[in-house]
């Protein structure tokens, strides 16, 4: 019997955990390991922080959840991890290509370890360099958002499950060079007032050698503001939160 | 492999700014239905294209 151990229970490791759980749950021990004793739906936060919701409308505890997958759970921080990973790979700007981003998040140096979500560390910025009036670096990172997180995790998931069975490498992949993403952002809540921002990219980290000039799908990359957002970001909430709470056909939903 | 498009932002670079007509759309719930459709659809795209192959690799 396999241990597994899934140290972070946000958007990334809980979706890892919900899947390991469904696909091995019974044969092998899975454990996460969070600070807190609550997942939260991120993406609503913005309507915490302005009052439109309450806090237990976009979170939920998460110990009955995983003692339904036979995953035990164990309230602590992380404090430490000692891989040796490889910090030589990061590039200038103008050298990187698409194909230099991860692609099975499997630790180089150790197999058994895998970094999803926000624990791994892209390997280039993707955003074009800033600098501020006073020629200050300004080099956002990397997003990773929701649903390249959950992506991520599901891949991530599956691959451990096949190495399980025998696979002798990961057998899924989740680039964010491959893929795209989605956000909405809404600081109302009012279904006829009102407006929001929803927001594609496809992909998510630029490929030049497949769209040359803007290294995106420009037709699946866009921004508009409207009413149509708040909807939007309604389904979104609930559609995500079901899904997280592992209700009745939870896994036939896109993550 | 460098394009235009691979610069540094220029501090000439600005947002544009919504006409009336925009506004307007922005809040018309007939033309919002229709968006929301759109919109919809283009995010089943993304999704659909980001369906990564199962494959074997180290």
């Amino acid at each position: 019997m396999a241990r597994i151990v899934i140290l972070g229970a946000g958007i990334a490791g809980h979706t890892v955990a919900r899947y390991l759980g469904k696909w091995i749950g019974k044969q092998h021990q899975v454990i996460v390991v969070s600070p807190r004793p609550t997942w939260n739906w991120v993406p609503s936060n913005i309507w915490v922080g302005v009052g439109e919701m309450t806090e237990p409308q976009v979170s939920f505890e998460l110990a009955p959840l995983y003692q339904k997958l036979n995953i035990d759970f164990r309230l602590a921080g992380a404090l430490s991890i000692h891989p040796e990973g490889d910090a030589e790979h990061a590039k200038p700007f103008e050298d990187w290509r698409a194909r230099d981003w991860p692609r099975t998040y499997q630790n180089p140096t150790y197999p058994n370890l895998f970094a999803v979500g926000i624990a791994f560390a892209p390997p280039h910025a993707i955003s074009k360099p800033m600098k501020s009036r006073n020629g200050t670096p300004i080099n956002p990172t990397a997003p990773r958002t929701g649903m390249p997180s959950a992506a991520m995790g599901k891949a991530v998931a599956a691959s451990i499950r096949d190495m399980l069975k025998g696979a002798p490498a990961p057998t899924h992949t989740a680039s964010m060079a491959e893929a795209g993403a989605v956000c909405v952002a809404s600081t109302g809540a009012h279904l006829f007032k009102g407006s929001a921002a929803s927001i594609t990219v496809f992909r998510v980290v630029p490929d030049r050698d497949t769209y040359p000039q803007y290294g995106r799908d420009i037709d699946l990359t866009f921004f508009e503001v409207g009413l149509a957002g708040h909807w939007m970001k309604f389904l979104l909430h609930h559609v995500f939160i079901y899904q997280a709470n592992l209700r009745p056909g939870w896994s036939l939903l896109p993550d | 492999m460098t394009g235009e498009t691979h610069e540094p932002y220029r501090q000439d670079y600005y947002p544009p700014i919504p006409t009336g007509f925009t506004k307007y759309r922005r809040n018309s719930i007939v033309w919002q239905i229709f968006r929301f459709i759109a919109i919809n659809v283009k995010i089943l795209k993304v999704m659909t294209n980001s369906i990564q192959p199962q494959r074997s690799e180290r």
